[in-house]
């Protein structure tokens, strides 16, 4: 009986455990469209290295580059109010910040880097 | 005033984008073929700065009655505007080429005629104008509509932007008009060094038409 309950136990904080880690994941988008251009790949590559580089110890920060004209993603124009090639953080509870100072800084390697950088730790903490 | 420095600053940084490198190239070539006029040159230019500051101050005027729908229309004009502006241009320089012959009235040459045809060429810069500014690219939708939401679609911060992303192009349409002008009276042939630098603005079209045709389909 007691094993029972123990297997019950292990079984039901695995599975919690397994949620909350899913709940703390936060998707760092780039949305682009079929058509690239020279400055929307550098900010690509920027955004994807930024995260690399700083959070590649945390499995919870993923990034993914996102064809926002395949008909599959067209719905995240209006989920992000996206009108141009965006950076949006989001996490699985609805919230998202979309780091619209990418276009700003994206002549400035560092600066963009660590805008990403910051917004991502801005963006953590604030579901804390 | 910040708000408003910013907004013709933003139109600059758009301008020198390698984005709109391709339309800026062919606004040049238009605006600065007559090399023999320097004035032509100057406000066949303020019509085509003017002729995107329309465009943007249409659209935002318009979208700030429904901001939610902005996503949309960016959308949209990123997407289909090259399969208006490629074919076109590349008719406007077969035209120019004579390849395609307008079946216009015939006319001889007189001066009026000359003055009609000078009209003509600046309704067509601010055509283009107006044209070029709605190809909206990547670069020009980030700042043009961060503007429009910042500014609540405050007309002169539209305006502004549209000037801005204007002035560039008119600047060194300008300088080159005038460096091909002087060449040209040095080697005291104004009326060849013309012909070939309308030759020339329609290669460009043609190849600009086909680049654009080429983005969208390849």
């Amino acid at each position: 009986m007691l094993k029972k309950i123990l297997i019950v136990a292990v079984a039901f904080f695995g599975l919690m455990g397994a949620a909350k880690a899913e709940t703390d994941k936060i998707m760092v988008y780039y949305f682009h469209s079929n058509v690239r251009c020279v400055t929307c790949n550098k900010m690509e590559a920027f955004t994807k290295e930024a995260v690399e580089a700083n959070f590649k110890d945390n499995k919870n920060i993923v990034f993914k580059a996102v064809n926002t004209d395949e008909p599959a993603n067209k719905h995240f124009l209006k989920d992000y109010s996206l009108y141009t090639k965006s950076v949006v953080l989001a996490d699985e509870q609805g919230n998202w910040k979309n780091l619209d100072k990418i276009w700003s800084l994206v002549r400035n390697e560092a600066d963009f880097k660590a805008y990403i950088v910051d917004g991502i730790n801005d963006f953590t903490k604030a579901k804390k | 005033m910040i708000a408003l420095l910013s907004a013709v600053w933003l139109g600059i940084l758009t301008s020198i984008s390698p984005c709109p490198l391709a339309s800026n190239i062919a606004a040049v070539s238009f605006i600065g073929r007559k090399i023999a006029k320097p004035y032509y040159v100057l406000l066949s230019g303020l019509l085509y700065t003017a002729g995107r500051s329309l465009f943007y101050t249409v659209l935002g005027v318009a979208l700030s009655f429904s901001m939610q729908s902005i996503p949309a229309v960016s959308d949209w004009l990123q997407s289909n505007m090259a399969y208006v502006a490629g074919p076109l241009l590349i008719v406007l320089g077969f035209i120019m080429l004579d390849i395609f012959k307008l079946n216009l009235p015939k006319f001889s040459l007189s001066e009026r005629t000359q003055g009609k045809m000078d009209r003509l060429g600046l309704l067509g810069a601010l055509i283009l104008g107006f044209l070029f500014a709605a190809m909206l690219c990547p670069v020009s939708a980030a700042f043009f509509f961060s503007n429009l939401i910042q500014s609540e679609g405050n007309v002169l911060v539209l305006a502004l932007y549209g000037i801005g992303t204007g002035l560039p192009v008119v600047a060194f349409a300008v300088v080159l008009a005038f460096c091909a002008g002087k060449l040209s009276s040095v080697y005291n042939a104004t009326k060849t060094f013309e012909k070939y630098a309308r030759r020339i603005t329609a290669i460009i079209f043609i190849i600009v038409g086909f680049y654009y045709i080429g983005r969208v389909f390849v």
